[in-house]
């Protein structure tokens, strides 16, 4: 029997989820019955024709293999990273996950200069070959693949790292006393990290799918360029709102699948966490494994911040890049340190009543579906719910509806992350804490709140990351005067000058760099206060 | 156990001291202007504004990557509670759309007297001011004598080897519906259908054909002059050309900054003196000035001689209403058959 408390906060918790995510999609269920009032009537028709069905299957495609490639390279580092325990192993754990820091728009500029048409490598390609072998296009769905898991593969890389360290490490010592360590490698360390590597792939598949500055850049019509075209080329703010409705049933599906495959291996990840210590891998497999790491630094890192390097010469563009622009990069920290707070404190609230039953896929769904809207999509909706006079004017006037907005968009994975992080846990720690009387509140603050606080420490940082890069609804509902960084450099982008944009594009990459590294210097922080009271808990039930 | 509720107190109070500064606002007069000129040219005109008349001018900047989806639409969505004072449009086509849905309010600008009839609006909801022109940009290093007219872009010298911007979408779109006005339905279409089947690249937006033009990505492309003026004074191998500027020539689209007052705007009065600013010809000769090299309306102000002279312009024989009236069927167009 719970408690009256347990019961108001739980309403807290639902009304403060409702109104990050759940007002913008009832916003837009609402302006769609009243398109679809005027379907009926004959007077818009919002179909979905062959064009449109063309346009979805070329996104789906193009984020199906940036998942794909992204899952292949991110589990392969992540595998390296945590499994092998390769040689430089501490420097590349920060060197890794910075490709995620630069815009993929960023990214896809700089590999321009390096396979498109007239780049280096073509040229190098034409001086040395004289014409006869060309290299491949980048301007093609596969480079579009390629640049957009470039960026994203990061995030694989780190559920996968993850995930090995929540591998309950009894299967692995069993299987090494059974077969021997090669056999414990790819019998069972390898498939049973899959479940975490399909998770990153996931994500990367969301974020894709959204997404349309890369595809647009390499030539590539995506989806959601048609729902932009229904709000700029016709200005029919209906249109684009159903626009948004297939992406919505696309990452519905994804997901779903995604949780009927977790459903019976989330056991798999007990946190019966393995001591550090050194890999049983061979020399040359962790050797090979490094190169590869090595080989991904250079070309998901080194190269595209060198270009930007390169294009911010003279050094004096930085100081213009602080003078023109330091207003917006207060206003941005601001805004993406608030955000990432709630975030990952409405995060940590969910993930709590995630135990009840049915409570996980319902906040799954109505988390997940303003990131599906797509960023104009959900801007829109946010203005058509609190622009009105009385109370809701005070959110719409301030930057607390950019708050929103960012939270509406990544609140998600905040909570999968938080959720994941909380099942972990022992359910006996919490059922011997019951059985002695300690109340609800007591139970989450002094069990569930320290040994999930790595896990809230790494959302506030991808909260950070995520936020302080929002562009998309950030634009149309950043309260005048206030325009953030992310907005002020796409402005640049248009005709100012490069080496300001490369340098205030350098800046953006410091400044998450910093929230990142913030994240992980509290995350080992507080990862060393947790470790040794996960290692005490008892042992779980096996397999499946 | 250190860690309790303390943590969320620390938070909390975080955000409540960053949401106090975010919050905090300056007592006085001000204007809310939405502003889709780029910051970089329009913040200093804004600023001048300011310390001239002590309004405190709250910009609100559109970006090119979202297409031109943010201020329009936010406007048009905002019309229950308008936000906006002044809507300073860095074209045309949007503002006369805004007129036809009624968000507009009608202002007689005494500033706008100097500017010449065909650049503003016969019942006084916009006034245009400081033009850009079409141009084709073109790679000095690729090419040595660039073409002379758009529909050069359809000979077999060039397949492959040239770029548009979206046509759906900003200036470029303007520019088709332009063509679509003047030369009629199937002249317009045969000449998509023929870019099309050169092979020209359809590329996110006009700093982007610059970019890769300058690279040598492309050899031409077609583009704004602000956008190719950038290119020129980073120092990128591109040139450019007014195109059809030869007798009979079709001549080139102008594309006149457009300012309006915003109907049930919260401070009318200051929108009414930013506007009458906007008109007034300092801010003409400023943004003749800057990078982006815009033309003066205004005939009595004295631009650069960087800066093309409007008179000495061939430019297209249409009305911007004609433009503004082809614009959804021309996207129709453009979305269906020449983007499939």
């Amino acid at each position: 029997m719970k408690s009256t408390s347990y019961w108001l906060v739980f309403a807290f918790a639902s009304a403060a989820c409702f109104i990050v995510s759940g007002v913008p999609l009832i916003t837009i269920a609402w302006q769609l019955i009243g398109e679809g009032a005027k379907l009926i009537e004959g007077t818009v028709v919002p179909g979905f024709d062959e064009r449109q069905a063309a346009l979805l299957a070329n996104s789906v495609r193009i984020a199906g293999g940036a998942a794909v490639l992204s899952m292949v390279l991110g589990g392969a580092s992540g595998v390296a990273l945590q499994v092998l325990r390769v040689p430089s192993r501490g420097l590349l754990l920060w060197l890794l996950p910075i490709p995620f820091l630069i815009p993929p728009y960023i990214q896809a500029l700089a590999w321009m200069e390096i396979l498109g048409k007239s780049g280096l490598l073509a040229r190098a390609v034409d001086t040395v070959f004289a014409g006869q072998i060309a290299i491949p296009s980048l301007y093609s769905p596969a480079g579009a693949i390629w640049v957009t898991a470039l960026a994203y593969f990061p995030i694989v890389a780190v559920t996968t790292v993850l995930g090995a360290r929540g591998l309950d490490a009894r299967y692995e010592e069993a299987a090494v006393l059974a077969r021997g360590p090669r056999a414990a490698l790819y019998r069972i360390q390898l498939p049973m990290l899959a479940p975490a590597i399909f998770t990153g792939g996931l994500i990367v598949f969301l974020l894709s799918v959204v997404g349309f500055s890369v595809p647009s850049l390499l030539q590539q019509s995506v989806y959601p360029v048609e729902i932009h075209t229904q709000f700029a080329a016709f200005y029919d703010i209906g249109a684009g709102l159903w626009g948004a409705v297939p992406l919505l049933g696309v990452g519905g599906i994804a997901t779903l699948a995604w949780h009927l495959y977790m459903r019976r291996r989330r056991g798999w990840y007990s946190g019966h966490a393995k001591p550090a210590g050194d890999s049983r891998a061979t020399r040359p497999l962790r050797i090979a494994a490094a190169a590869l790491c090595w080989v991904l630094v250079g070309t998901s890192t080194v190269l595209p911040l060198a270009v930007l390097a390169f294009r911010s010469l003279p050094l004096s563009s930085f100081a213009r890049a602080w003078d023109t622009a330091h207003e917006e990069l207060l206003t941005s920290v601001i805004i993406a340190s608030i955000a990432a707070c709630v975030i990952t404190g409405l995060a940590f609230l969910l993930a709590y009543f995630s135990r009840l039953r049915l409570a996980t896929p319902f906040f799954s769904a109505v988390t997940l579906s303003p990131l599906l809207l797509s960023g104009p999509a959900l801007g829109i909706a946010l203005i058509l719910a609190w622009n009105h006079a009385g109370w809701r004017s005070a959110v719409y006037d301030s930057i607390a509806i950019v708050v929103l907005a960012s939270c509406a968009r990544y609140l998600f994975f905040g909570f999968a992350a938080v959720a994941t992080a909380s099942r972990r846990l022992d359910p006996a720690l919490f059922e011997a804490a019951s059985v002695s009387g300690i109340p609800w509140h007591r139970q989450m603050s002094g069990i569930l709140l320290p040994l999930t606080l790595p896990a809230l420490v790494g959302v506030w940082g991808l909260s950070f990351v995520l936020c302080f890069g929002e562009v998309d609804a950030a634009v149309l509902v950043t309260p005048p005067g206030a325009t953030t960084l992310p907005v002020r450099i796409f402005g640049l982008l248009h005709y100012g000058p490069s080496s300001l944009v490369a340098a205030l594009s350098l800046l953006v990459v410091l400044i998450e760099l910093a929230g990142a590294g913030l994240a992980v210097a509290a995350y080992a922080l507080a990862i060393r206060n947790v470790r040794p009271r996960l290692r005490i808990r008892h042992a779980r039930p096996s397999l499946g | 156990m250190g860690y309790r509720w303390e943590i969320f107190v620390v938070f909390t109070a975080l955000a409540a001291v960053f949401m106090a500064i975010g919050c905090a606002r300056e007592d006085g007069p001000e204007v809310v202007a939405y502003v889709s000129l780029d910051e970089l040219y329009s913040r200093p005109i804004l600023d001048e504004f300011e310390a001239r008349t002590g309004i405190r001018v709250r910009a609100q900047y559109d970006i090119e990557a979202a297409k031109t989806t943010g201020l329009v639409n936010r406007i048009l969505a905002e019309r229950g509670r308008p936000r906006a004072d002044v809507f300073w449009n860095n074209e045309f086509a949007q503002t006369i759309a805004l007129k036809k849905a009624g968000v507009l309010e009608a202002y007689d600008s005494p500033s706008r007297g100097a500017i010449p009839d065909g650049f503003k609006d016969s019942d006084m909801y916009w006034t245009g001011f400081a033009a850009r022109a079409r141009v084709i940009i073109y790679n000095t290093e690729l090419v040595s004598e660039p073409p002379g007219s758009i529909r050069d872009l359809l000979r077999a010298e060039w397949k492959g080897r040239a770029a548009i911007a979206n046509p759906l979408f900003g200036t470029t779109a303007t520019h088709a519906a332009a063509l679509f006005a003047v030369w009629g339905d199937e002249d317009a279409r045969a000449f998509f259908t023929g870019l099309r089947a050169n092979g020209i690249a359809v590329l996110p937006g006009n700093a982007t054909v610059r970019d890769l033009v300058a690279r040598g990505e492309y050899a031409l492309g077609l583009t704004d002059t602000d956008d190719a003026n950038g290119g020129v004074l980073d120092g990128f191998p591109v040139g450019r050309v007014l195109p059809a500027q030869e007798g009979g020539g079709l001549g080139t689209l102008l594309l006149p900054n457009t300012v309006a007052l915003v109907r049930g705007g919260p401070n009318p009065e200051a929108g009414r003196r930013l506007i009458d600013y906007l008109l007034g010809p300092e801010v003409e000769l400023a943004l003749a000035s800057s990078r982006s090299i815009q033309i003066p309306l205004n005939p009595a102000v004295e631009a650069p001689e960087s800066v093309p002279e409007l008179a000495k312009i061939r430019t297209m024989n249409v009305d911007f209403d004609s433009i503004s009236e082809q614009m959804s069927s021309t996207a129709v167009f453009i979305r269906e058959e020449f983007l499939r």
